[in-house]
C-alpha cells in the first residue's frame, strides 16, 4: 500500500515546464538563423526540444551585459522628436548600478 | 494584417483607452499623415546588424498618453499611440531603450507598450483578438525596474510558449502603475499558467502576490463600463463588471523593492 501512494505522490512532483538542455554554441562561428546569416559571439543558446522551431533566447544577465557595448549605446537613425526620446542615451553608469541594487536585493531575498 | 476599429473603452489596466465617437475632419488628416509615417517605417524591415545578437523576433516601441481631464470617450486610441521605433538584435533594442525615459519618470496617464512588429497593441488586432493578458499592479516607485526585467524575459524568450506572446504595457497611472504581458491565447490554460509562472521568477515576486488573468473578449464587452467606475474602484477595494462576480481585484504586489 505504501508504494503504491509514493508512486502517486511522485506523480505530482512533475517539473513545471518541459526539460531544456544549454548548447555552448562554439565562440565566434558563423551560423544561419530564421535565413539571416548572423555572428554569434559567446552565448549559449537554449535549444528546446520541445519548440519545433529553433529558438533564439538570453538570459537577463546577459542581455544587461551588452547594454554597456558602443553599438548599443548610440542613437537610433530614424527616433522620433519626443518629450519621452532622450537626446543622449541613460547613463551606463546608472544603469549599472541599477541593477547591481536588483541583483544583491534579489541574492538577499 | 491588422484591422483597426475605431472604437471602444478602457479599463484602465495595462493597454488603452479607445474611442466610440469619430474625430474631426482636422484629425483625421492628422492621423492619416500620421499613419503614412508610421506605415512607411514599417514597410522597412529591420534587420540585425553584422556582428548583433538576433532576437528571435522583431519588436515594437509605442508610446500612448491620454490628456488628463478630458473624458475617454472623445478621444480615439489610435490617434495617441506613437510608434517609437522598431529592433531586430539585442544592440538595437539597447538603442531604442538607452535613449528613452524611465516608465518611473512619465507623468500622468502614460503607457509605453513593446510589441512584435506587426501586432498593433490594441484587443482588436488579429494576433490579440482571441487573447489576453496578465496584469501585476505596482506600488509606485517599481515600475522601472519592473517593466526592465519583464521585456528582458520577452525578448530573451524565457517564457519558452512558443510564439503565444505578443507583447507587454506599462502604464503609469495616478496611484499605481501596472505592467502586463498578453498572449494569443486566452483559452490555453496551460500556455497562461507558464507565463504566470515566469512573470513570479522574472519580477521575483513573493508567493502572495495577487495576478489577475483578463481576456481581451472581457475588456472590450466591459471596457467601457470599467472606465467609469475605475475611480471608484481604486478606492474601494475591487470592481465589477454589471454582473455578480467582481473581475478585478484591487490589490497591490506590496514586494520590497
Amino acid at each position: 500500500m505504501e508504494v503504491s501512494r509514493r508512486r502517486v505522490l511522485q506523480k505530482h512532483l512533475e517539473p513545471a515546464r518541459p526539460l531544456r538542455r544549454s548548447i555552448h554554441i562554439d565562440i565566434g562561428k558563423k551560423s544561419t538563423l530564421a535565413g539571416q546569416t548572423c555572428r554569434i559571439k559567446g552565448f549559449s543558446l537554449l535549444i528546446s526540444y520541445y519548440c519545433v522551431h529553433f529558438e533564439i533566447s538570453y538570459t537577463r544577465d546577459f542581455l544587461i551585459g551588452l547594454a554597456s557595448c558602443p553599438e548599443a549605446r548610440k542613437k537610433p537613425e530614424f527616433l522620433p522628436e519626443h518629450p519621452i526620446v532622450l537626446p543622449e542615451a541613460v547613463s551606463w553608469l546608472f544603469m549599472f548600478t541599477f541593477n547591481m541594487v536588483f541583483s544583491l536585493n534579489r541574492q538577499n531575498s | 494584417m491588422c484591422h483597426l476599429v475605431p472604437s471602444l473603452k478602457d479599463d484602465d489596466s495595462g493597454d488603452h483607452d479607445q474611442d466610440q465617437g469619430s474625430p474631426k475632419d482636422s484629425e483625421k488628416e492628422k492621423n492619416e499623415d500620421e499613419d503614412k509615417e508610421q506605415n512607411a517605417s514599417k514597410k522597412k524591415m529591420v534587420v540585425p546588424g553584422a556582428g548583433e545578437h538576433p532576437l528571435q523576433y522583431n519588436y515594437t516601441f509605442w508610446y500612448s498618453r491620454r490628456t488628463p481631464g478630458r473624458p475617454a470617450s472623445t478621444q480615439s486610441y489610435e490617434q495617441n499611440i506613437k510608434q517609437i521605433g522598431s529592433f531586430a538584435s539585442v544592440e538595437q533594442f539597447w538603442r531604442f531603450y538607452s535613449h528613452m525615459i524611465r516608465p518611473g519618470d512619465l507623468t500622468g496617464h502614460s503607457d509605453f507598450h513593446l510589441f512584435k512588429e506587426g501586432i498593433k497593441p490594441m484587443w482588436e488586432d488579429d494576433a490579440n483578438k482571441m487573447g489576453g493578458k496578465w496584469i501585476i499592479r505596482l506600488r509606485k516607485g517599481l515600475a522601472s525596474r519592473c517593466w526592465e526585467n519583464l521585456i528582458l524575459a520577452m525578448l530573451g524568450e524565457q517564457f519558452m510558449v512558443g510564439e503565444e506572446i505578443c507583447g507587454a504595457v506599462v502604464s503609469v497611472r495616478f496611484q499605481e502603475d501596472i505592467i502586463s504581458i498578453w498572449n494569443k491565447t486566452a483559452s490555453d490554460q496551460a500556455t497562461t499558467a507558464r507565463i504566470r509562472d515566469t512573470l513570479r521568477r522574472v519580477l521575483n515576486l513573493p508567493p502572495n502576490t495577487i495576478m489577475e488573468y483578463k481576456t481581451h473578449t472581457d475588456s472590450i464587452k466591459y471596457g467601457g463600463y470599467v472606465t467609469g467606475v475605475w475611480s471608484i474602484a481604486v478606492n474601494k477595494v475591487y470592481l465589477t463588471k454589471p454582473t455578480t462576480k467582481p473581475i478585478c481585484y484591487y490589490a497591490r504586489s506590496d514586494f520590497i523593492a
